[in-house]
């Protein structure tokens, strides 16, 4: 009898604000976690990822807005995979991003890429300008 | 049995998109039967699947290591929910779709689990679904409307076979819905029952899919039909079990294997005649949908059951 008496006080608000803490009974009432910073830079990651890999194509994501529902999960492989796909104690990590970090070769792959973007973006400016503009000049000038 | 094309390495590694991932599919490729999944079951092949986890989207291998890639035990991923309710998505490196584990702790058929540890101490779990081994799952991949199938329903799945899918359907329904599942074939029957034993909510029907008065006894009402027979009556077989069982509006998903039905004509002409059968027995296609990458010459097709027109 209370609690249906507190059941009926809850406002429109309050009602909302329970039904969204959770994805529904839909989805088996999946929690909506905490935004960390570390697993937001994850989300961002995982909505950025077609950057990662040249060799490796995804269908698009143009939603802008982070997932509201969503669970961190840990993979396990099947009882025939030990040896196959299965990463050792060593090569696991906390984060998604540091999964990425751990990865020499892709870490080369990214500064590189970071450096040529970074050098076409800052075309155009004023200290690049510059140097072209010095580059321009004629011999006989530059003596002076 | 290993005449079949694409059952070895070699198979399993050859192209870069898909087509390789044929191999994942277990034995019984290599006779012209129509009930391939028993084959797979019976000859103890279904771990071999296994291979074909090696997911969507890896082009040909980086520096030319040839193993499975995909995401390696170990690694994280984050879960969301998926558009169908009581299915998930796993997003990493790749997308893999995933139910909810009823039993936790326990893989079915070799396939990768991924656990969840809760704030509190809880844990869930999640399984991986290959859409090569389970034509729900290709059909929610290649993007169907609705599956009908969802938390707190009951399901009558005809032509369960070893239990692959029924493990999934059981995870997608949930605790509080009832999986009907139906199988001919003992052998196969066996590994279906070893299913169910672990899963409350799976009836296991060892019985021929024709005779539905032969198991009217263990079952109710149901909201859904799903049926994977591969048998060239299997409209009747359907129509059948539809009468018998299912609710008035309740829906139909059907996956026809054109080869199954009549190997002679078209792929399309099949799937035209058998939905024109459904229709005579009164259920309204809604959606056909091709399997294409994940099955050659199968379709989906989804209907409503109108029983009883209702008066105006």
């Amino acid at each position: 009898m209370s609690e249906e008496s507190t059941k009926k006080k809850l406002s429109r608000k309050e009602r909302q604000k329970l039904r969204e803490a959770t994805a529904g009974p839909g989805w088996f009432d999946m929690p909506k976690p905490e935004l960390t910073p570390e697993i937001k830079r994850d989300l961002q990651i995982i909505k950025m990822r077609n950057v990662l890999d040249p060799k490796r194509f995804y269908k698009k994501d143009n939603s802008k807005e982070l997932p509201k529902y969503f669970q961190i999960g840990t993979v396990i492989e099947g009882p025939t995979e030990f040896y196959s796909s299965r990463l050792t104690r060593k090569e696991r990590k906390k984060t998604i991003v540091d999964e990425l970090m751990a990865d020499e070769e892709a870490k080369k792959y990214y500064k590189r890429k970071f450096l040529e973007i970074q050098k076409t973006k800052q075309s155009g400016g004023k200290k690049h300008y510059k140097q072209l503009k010095k580059k321009r000049r004629p011999k006989w000038e530059k003596g002076f | 049995m290993d005449s079949g094309r694409g059952f070895g390495r070699g198979g399993g590694r050859g192209g870069g998109r898909g087509g390789g991932d044929r191999g994942g599919r277990g034995g019984g490729r290599g006779g012209f039967s129509c009930i391939q999944k028993r084959g797979a079951a019976a000859g103890g092949r279904g771990t071999r699947g296994g291979r074909g986890d090696r997911g969507r989207g890896r082009g040909g291998g980086r520096g030319g290591r040839g193993g499975k890639a995909g995401v390696k035990g170990g690694s994280k991923v984050i879960i969301e929910p998926h558009r169908h309710p009581g299915v998930f998505v796993a997003r990493g490196k790749e997308d893999l779709l995933v139910t909810k584990n009823l039993v936790s702790g326990e893989s079915v058929y070799g396939e990768k689990r991924i656990s969840v540890e809760g704030p509190d101490g809880t844990k869930t779990e999640y399984r991986v679904w290959n859409p090569f081994r389970s034509k729900l799952a290709a059909g929610i991949l290649g993007g169907v409307d609705h599956i009908y199938i969802a938390p707190g329903k009951k399901v009558l799945y005809l032509g369960a076979a070893s239990g692959t899918t029924v493990s999934h359907v059981a995870d997608i329904v949930g605790p509080e819905g009832v999986v009907y599942a139906v199988e001919f074939s003992h052998r196969s029957g066996r590994d279906l029952i070893n299913v169910a034993k672990k899963r409350t909510n799976v009836i296991p029907i060892i019985e021929d899919a024709r005779h539905p008065q032969k198991y009217r006894m263990l079952m109710n009402m149901v909201d859904v039909i799903f049926a994977d027979v591969a048998q060239p009556d299997q409209a009747r077989i359907i129509a059948l079990n539809a009468h018998h069982f299912l609710k008035n509006n309740g829906n139909i998903v059907i996956s026809i294997k054109a080869n199954c039905i009549d190997s002679t004509v078209e792929a399309a002409t099949v799937f035209a005649r058998e939905v024109k059968k459904l229709q005579e027995e009164r259920i309204k296609p809604l959606e056909q949908l091709t399997l294409e990458p994940y099955e050659r010459d199968h379709a989906l097709v989804i209907g409503r059951y109108i029983r009883a027109q209702e008066d105006k």
